[in-house]
């Protein structure tokens, strides 16, 4: 084959690729946890890190959704609880529990979760717009829906649910 | 040589806190700072000397603060220790959006442990 010849394949083959790429799914990072028995999730780009429990230093006089500080190798951290908003009693620390990292709109502090369940890369095809009959106490906290297995997973709008906790 | 703050590290609400060793005049009891006419305030709720709230502890520190001498109920005395400044850290802005009237104006770790540091003067009353 002379070289114009394989120059030319070479392109065909380059833009085939391009296609393969530009069919390819979008996909976005998904942090899904549990509280009080249900799946909720966070964008994966809002979560720094996630911790597993530690001892929680208490602030007298703090709200009763903050339930204290931590110490994140030498930085101080809050952790606030977000289970109030969805009419669950406050959970108490278990081996289970974890404490994303959480940073939207400036505003940063841990949350304590139940459970982390997974980090998933979903289909943004596969997020739905939030269901019409959402609890109307907490249909502005929500910006999707999607599913992990069978179970149905609330997308959380995480800048809204901090926005509300540091007035 | 490191700066450093002399800090009286102490017990109250349920937590460990620290204020600079200098504005505490004493440590007494608390039948004998109020026979002295000492008003006496707990540290949970509001601001000291602003919180009023019932006060269960027998210990109270006697804080000096620009000739005003009022007492502040704490669960126990620990130690009057050195708080390197680089171990001082800010509040978090969660907690410090949170409380109204702000008393604690950093943390400091000591031995791990996050100690909220105190400020007793009456600015923090807001």
């Amino acid at each position: 084959m002379e070289t114009s010849g394989i120059l030319a394949e070479a392109a065909r083959l380059r833009a085939r690729k391009e296609d393969i790429v530009d069919v390819d799914e979008e996909r976005v990072k998904l942090v899904v946890f549990s509280l009080g028995g249900d799946l909720f999730a966070f964008y994966g780009s809002d979560v720094k890190e996630i911790l597993a429990p530690m001892r929680i230093f208490p602030v007298p006089g703090s709200p009763e959704h903050i339930l204290g500080v931590i110490n994140v190798r030498g930085d101080i951290e809050s952790v606030v609880s977000i289970n109030g908003f969805f009419g669950l009693p406050q959970a108490e620390p278990s081996p289970r529990s974890r404490i994303p990292i959480a940073e939207k709109g400036g505003i940063r502090s841990g949350i304590m979760v139940d459970g982390v369940e997974d980090v998933v890369d979903f289909p943004v095809d596969s997020i739905r717009p939030p269901i019409a009959t959402l609890d109307r106490s907490w249909r502005d906290l929500v910006s999707g829906e999607t599913a992990l297995g069978d179970a149905s997973v609330t997308l959380l709008d995480l800048g809204e649910i901090l926005r509300r906790l540091a007035p | 040589m490191r700066a450093s703050l002399a800090a009286l590290v102490f017990r109250s609400s349920g937590a460990r806190m620290a204020a600079p060793a200098s504005c505490i005049g004493s440590i007494t009891g608390r039948a004998e700072a109020e026979s002295g006419g000492i008003s006496v305030v707990g540290t949970a709720g509001g601001s000291p000397p602003c919180d009023a709230s019932p006060v269960e502890s027998e210990t109270v520190l006697l804080i000096n603060d620009d000739g005003r001498r009022f007492g502040v109920a704490v669960e126990g005395v620990e130690d009057v220790t050195s708080i390197a400044f680089d171990s001082i850290r800010p509040l978090p802005g969660m907690v410090v959006s949170s409380i109204e009237h702000m008393k604690f104006w950093g943390t400091a770790l000591l031995g791990g442990e996050v100690v909220l540091l105190v400020d007793f003067r009456p600015p923090a009353c807001g």
